[in-house]
């Protein structure tokens, strides 16, 4: 790594480590959700710089401008007349403890493995990738679509039944 | 202590492009200015300058003085925030137009996929604007845009991968260079009426500019703004328009190539003609309904897409693989 790099990749760690301690720590649901948006540009960011470039761009394309905009979009569709939602204080609830749970054996994990070296970054990625996805990681990938189905499903039964 | 200096190049090209949307906005607003008088038989600005041309001008120097105001009740930091978020990507997506000669732009593998993405974050801005604003017009308009982005970003980047297949990369250089005998838009008619179609809704350009229809919600989601905040918006809309048309140029008119005149010029030209054609759409066709709006997107251009992504696969089939 060069220094510009070194020094690229402390700013967008720091920038990520913030965005997302105020995505968990701050009571507004509408900042919450935009600083989930800056914390995943952050991540772009690294992954651009670890030569994942097209890992990179798909991140903003997904997480960026289609899952947080779908978040802010539920938000604001499913609050009408509250115009600062915020989020219950009540921090230790299920779900906190299994976030915690997840979170520690994350950090567990990650102390007791020894990351391998890693090998020296393709020129073009794309191709590997597409390869992989259509040749020895086809039944993951088209499990997926069938997961995503499932639930566009789902919702219409559930938005079916509201209005029955 | 040469990192320091592409980090430097990189900064001041930043600078450059940052300018650049924002002469470019300034010309624009003209020219549409003068584009819908002519087609409206009027003359449009006339006194400022040599017809008119210092109009924008002026109206620039009006806005930046003009006081910043904001609604009492609007969420302080939200509504800093939606004009950047809305005017920062449409400059971000310039990065990747391999314009030619000193601006041909060569970082990115996935520059098609950049393009498609980054402009995608504008709809945040505009979400933030239109909710921050504490206004119902604002509220309205900053929902259909979203709604709006988010129905028409499939069938127009079913569009691009159709180009994708048959350029066999996602660099922008690369697509420029593939198109070298025949431009796509003779391999891909249908891509290309998607694309340009689905464009117009991207960038909110009537007949599709349902999210500020004026008769219905004033001004949509900068109903609220004013000053520097609501040119960053125009900045914004104009910078997307060209980014959009020199993207146009880059997949389907064959990138800057052209006879005896250097890459840049004809590449700008191109970009500049298809930006003329998005004004004289806007001042000639009505505006849609939200719901019929809703219902070519999903009914009409996603199977066009698909079936352009059939044609495309026979078209490789014919020429063979490169």
């Amino acid at each position: 790594m060069t220094t510009a790099t070194t020094v690229l990749f402390v700013v967008f760690g720091v920038l990520a480590a913030l965005s997302a301690l105020y995505a968990v720590l701050t009571r507004y649901l509408l900042r919450s959700i935009v600083a989930l948006g800056a914390f995943l540009t952050a991540l772009a960011g690294i992954f651009y710089l670890l030569a994942a470039d097209f890992v990179a761009v798909v991140q903003i394309f997904v997480y960026v401008g289609g899952i947080v905009v779908l978040m802010l979009f539920a938000l604001m569709l499913s609050s009408s007349g509250v115009r600062h939602p915020t989020a219950s204080s009540d921090r230790r609830s299920l779900g906190s403890i299994v976030a915690y749970a997840v979170g520690g054996m994350l950090v567990w994990a990650s102390l007791r493995s020894t990351l391998p070296g890693m090998p020296a970054a393709l020129p073009d990625s794309v191709p590997y990738l597409g390869r992989a996805f259509l040749n020895e990681q086809l039944f993951p990938f088209e499990l997926i679509g069938v997961i995503l189905l499932a639930a566009v499903v789902a919702a219409l039964a559930l938005v079916r039944k509201e209005r029955a | 202590m040469r990192d320091l200096l592409v980090f430097g190049w990189g900064l001041a090209l930043g600078v450059v492009a940052f300018s650049l949307v924002g002469g470019l906005t300034a010309a624009f607003v003209l020219l549409e200015r003068k584009v819908s008088a002519r087609i409206q038989l009027r003359v449009g600005p006339l006194h400022t300058g040599p017809h008119g041309m210092l109009q924008t001008v002026a109206d620039l120097i009006k806005l930046v003085v003009k006081e910043d105001v904001r609604p009492s009740r609007a969420d302080p930091v939200a509504f800093r925030l939606g004009p950047l978020l809305t005017a920062v990507p449409a400059i971000l997506s310039l990065a990747v137009i391999p314009f030619g000669g000193p601006l041909l732009m060569r970082g990115l593998n996935v520059g098609v996929v950049y393009f498609l993405a980054v402009p995608g974050m504008t709809v945040i801005g505009l979400l933030l604007a239109g909710w921050a604003s504490y206004d119902n017009y604002s509220f309205l308009g900053g929902l259909r845009s979203s709604a709006q982005f988010i129905s028409y970003e499939i069938p127009r980047t079913l569009a691009v991968v159709a180009v994708v297949m048959l350029a066999g990369s996602l660099n922008t250089v690369d697509v420029a260079a593939a198109q070298q005998p025949w431009p796509y838009i003779l391999l891909l008619p249908l891509g290309f009426v998607v694309y340009m179609i689905t464009t117009l809704a991207e960038v909110n350009r009537v007949p599709f500019d349902i999210p500020e229809a004026e008769s219905e919600l004033v001004a949509g989601y900068h109903t609220e703004y004013s000053g520097f905040r609501w040119a960053l918006f125009f900045l914004a809309e104009y910078g997307a328009l060209f980014a959009a048309a020199a993207f146009a140029t880059l997949l389907f008119l064959g990138a800057g190539s052209g006879p005896f005149l250097p890459d840049i010029f004809w590449f700008v030209l191109k970009t500049l003609i298809v930006v003329f054609l998005f004004m004289w759409i806007r001042w000639t066709l009505p505006r849609f309904r939200a719901d019929q709006l809703m219902r070519l997107a999903w009914k009409v251009f996603l199977p066009l897409s698909l079936v352009n992504l059939v044609l495309a696969a026979l078209v490789m089939q014919a020429i063979g693989p490169r």
